[in-house]
Formats: structure tokens, C-alpha cells, sequence
């Protein structure tokens, strides 16, 4: 079984295929028909292009070369500034290293690079763009201007892309701080819906504050002054919707701003939270403990 | 080439339609400004400001404009594929690239002029 196997070189057979030298592939390669549009001129035809409206043609197709050249030229400039300028911020500004240092990286990266890499994407779109469109205007075939056309058509995907990609990055720079701040400030901070303050005229042995904070609960500092030995003792009692919660005592005397009221409405009635009020009793930073 | 121009349709409508917005939105923020301002409007720099972000804006509606009118006229495509379509396209898209080559250069030419101010302002310091 091992011998049939074997091979023998003195009968074996070569095999020559017939391809076409290169140069002649590529001969055959460029007789292919190409499809025209009427009245343009064919791509195998060497004569050259009718005048009327393929020169017409030819000329918007040059004016279009030349604004390509501006505008890329001056496209690439900004980039390599803009990549210079990053650099010289890098090397030169402390205080930038350390922001940069101090940032999540991933951040910075979602933050900084889509600009410049969609401008680079422009730059060589513009470009083969502006080269097509030399071709076309040079040559005037059908085949240089549906190629031209071709770079024209991703160019303006790109800037299209581009365009939406800014129209997106600016609302989000504009409404995602005032989000996050309009969160933050929900958490942190609140209004008091209602306070008062209740006293007896003339007598300085009682007093009571009530607040209503965002929660809608209601709660009441009510204390009354007893005096045992010559010293005065406060009872203090934390009312929630009326309902008695709890009684403390205390040598304390009034509180006397909206800070102290608010703290001990925060030790009575077992709040969560520090609440750190201004005097005017209108605005409350609620912080954790 | 028809797909080619369609497709480049489409894309050129979005882009002047967003800077066409663009443009009426830096006019609505711009025009009370300018409007209030424009009987002592001064050579200050406030003034040039104000007058070079006037320019920036009709820069951007201009293009808008000529962007759509490019961006339309591939619609033509649609009735026929003659040659004056084609070439109404690309003489519209010619305008295009005409003008934002000539406001490249007076950005350019500007921002030349104003580094060559910067600098002999500090050498004359």
C-alpha cells in the first residue's frame, strides 16, 4: 500500500497554464466596456472630450479642485497647529500635566480625541476628494468623474457624520453640567416648604419651631423651661405630623439661628442628615453625616 | 455616478440644513446685540468682536445656503440622467468650494495679520 504511494519524479507531468502576461492583464483589464451616460464621452475613446458641457463640466470640476486645495491646506494647517499647540500645553503647563494626571484617563480620551480625529478624517477625505477631482479634470472621462463624484459622495458622509457628531457634543456640553448639577442640587439641596416659629409673649419659658422639609413631613421642636436649683432646664419634645416621637432634656438654651434650630431638629428627630441652613431660613444644604 | 450624487445629496442637505441652523441661531442671538449697539458701535474691541462674529454668521448662512442649493439640485437626477443635470450639480457644488476657499483665505489672511500685530505689538513694547 506504501509503494503506490510513492512518488516518481521521472513520470510525473507538468502543467502549464496559459495566463497573460501582466502588461497584457492589464491591457485586457482596462478594455472592459464602461458604462456611459449619454452625451459624456466613453472612457475607451481617445479622442478627446466634446466641447459644450463636458468643458463646462470640466471647468466646475477644476473650480472645485482649486477650493478643494484651499480648504484642505488650510484644514491640515489648523490640525497641525492644534496638535502642536496640545503638545507645547503638554510640555510647557504644569498646572495642565496635573489636571491631566488627575483625570481618568478614559475620560480624557472620550473628551479630547474625537475632535482632532474626525478633522484628520476630513483632511485625507478632502484630499483624495481634491485628487479625484484633478483626475477627473484633467482626463474628463466618464470613469475619472464617477470617481471623482465617488470621493465627493464619502466627503460629504464624513462631514455629514462630522456635523452630527459636533451638533451631539455640544448639546451634550450644554445640557449634561446643568443635568448633573440639576441632580446634585435635588440630593443636596432643598427649600423648606413652611416654618414657624411659636412663642408666648412675655414669657420666655416656652418656645417652638416647626419645619417642613421636602419629605412633607412636618416636625416640631417645642421645648419648655423648667428651672431646678436656679439653672434652667429645657424639655424638648420632636413632634412628627403632631405625632409625639420623642422627649429629651437639656441645659441648652434657645437656639438662636436657623443653623443651631436645624441641628437640633436633627439630634431630636433622629434626620439622617446635617442640614446647614442660611439664617433667612429659605434655602437648606442637606449633607450627609 | 447617479448613486455617487444622490448619496452625496442626502449628506450635503444635512450639512447645510445644520448650518443653515446654525446661522439663524447666531443671527437670533447676535441681531439685539448688534441692533442696540450699532449707533456707537466703535473701533474698540469689543466693536471688532461683535462685527467679526456678524461676519462669521452670514459666512455660515451663506454657506447653508449654497450647501442645500448644491445639496437640491441632485433632485434633477431624478428626471433624467443628462448630461445638464450632472453638470448643474457640479457647476452648484464649484460655487461651494469657491466660496469657503475664499473665506479660508481671509481667515487665513486674518489670522496673519492679526500674529503680525501681535508681534510688533511686543516688539514695541
Amino acid at each position: 500500500m506504501r509503494d503506490d504511494l510513492e512518488f516518481d519524479a521521472s513520470q510525473s507531468e507538468v502543467l502549464e497554464l496559459d495566463l497573460p502576461a501582466p502588461s497584457e492583464a492589464r491591457e485586457r483589464a482596462v478594455s472592459v466596456p464602461v458604462p456611459s451616460l449619454p452625451g459624456l464621452p466613453s472612457v475607451a475613446s481617445s479622442a478627446p472630450p466634446a466641447e459644450g458641457h463636458t468643458a463646462e463640466m470640466r471647468g466646475s470640476l477644476a473650480s472645485s479642485r482649486r477650493g478643494t486645495a484651499v480648504v484642505a491646506v488650510a484644514l491640515g494647517l489648523a490640525i497641525a497647529l492644534t496638535f502642536l499647540g496640545c503638545l507645547y500645553a503638554l510640555l510647557v503647563t504644569p498646572e495642565l500635566t496635573n489636571v491631566l494626571d488627575s483625570a481618568p484617563m478614559l475620560l480624557l480620551l472620550v473628551a479630547l480625541l474625537p475632535p482632532p480625529l474626525c478633522a484628520t478624517l476630513l483632511f485625507v477625505r478632502l484630499f483624495a476628494y481634491h485628487f479625484a477631482l484633478a483626475r477627473a479634470a484633467r482626463q474628463g472621462d466618464v470613469l475619472s468623474v464617477e470617481e471623482a463624484l465617488l470621493f465627493g459622495r464619502r466627503f460629504w458622509k464624513a462631514l455629514g457624520v462630522t456635523q452630527l457628531g459636533w451638533l451631539a457634543w455640544t448639546l451634550a456640553l450644554l445640557l449634561l453640567p446643568s443635568f448633573l448639577s440639576v441632580k446634585a442640587q435635588a440630593a443636596d439641596e432643598f427649600q423648606l416648604k413652611t416654618w414657624s416659629h411659636a412663642y408666648r409673649p412675655g414669657d420666655s419659658s416656652y418656645y417652638a419651631y416647626s419645619l417642613t422639609a421636602p419629605d412633607g413631613v412636618k416636625r416640631t421642636l417645642s421645648c419648655d423651661r423648667t428651672m431646678t436649683d436656679g439653672a434652667a432646664l429645657w424639655t424638648c419634645k420632636c413632634l412628627e405630623q403632631g405625632n409625639l416621637k420623642r422627649t429629651a432634656t437639656t441645659p441648652r438654651p434657645e437656639p438662636k439661628s436657623a443653623i443651631q434650630i436645624a441641628a437640633r431638629v436633627r439630634e431630636l428627630c433622629d434626620w439622617p442628615f446635617w442640614a446647614k441652613c442660611e439664617d433667612n431660613w429659605l434655602a437648606c444644604t442637606l449633607m450627609d453625616r | 455616478m447617479v448613486t455617487s450624487l444622490l448619496g452625496a445629496r442626502r449628506w450635503a442637505l444635512l450639512v447645510g440644513g445644520l448650518w443653515l441652523g446654525v446661522g439663524l441661531l447666531m443671527t437670533a442671538g447676535l441681531a439685539p446685540t448688534l441692533l442696540a449697539a450699532w449707533g456707537a458701535l466703535e473701533l474698540s474691541s469689543k466693536g471688532l468682536v461683535l462685527l467679526v462674529m456678524a461676519g462669521q454668521t452670514a459666512v455660515v448662512l451663506v454657506l447653508g445656503v449654497l450647501v442645500c442649493h448644491y445639496g437640491a439640485s441632485s433632485a434633477r437626477l431624478h428626471d433624467g440622467r443628462t448630461n445638464q443635470a450632472v453638470e448643474l450639480v457640479l457647476r452648484r457644488e464649484a460655487r461651494v468650494w469657491t466660496f469657503a476657499a475664499f473665506f479660508t483665505l481671509a481667515i487665513l489672511i486674518v489670522l496673519a495679520a492679526s500674529v503680525v500685530a501681535f508681534v510688533l505689538a511686543g516688539a514695541h513694547e
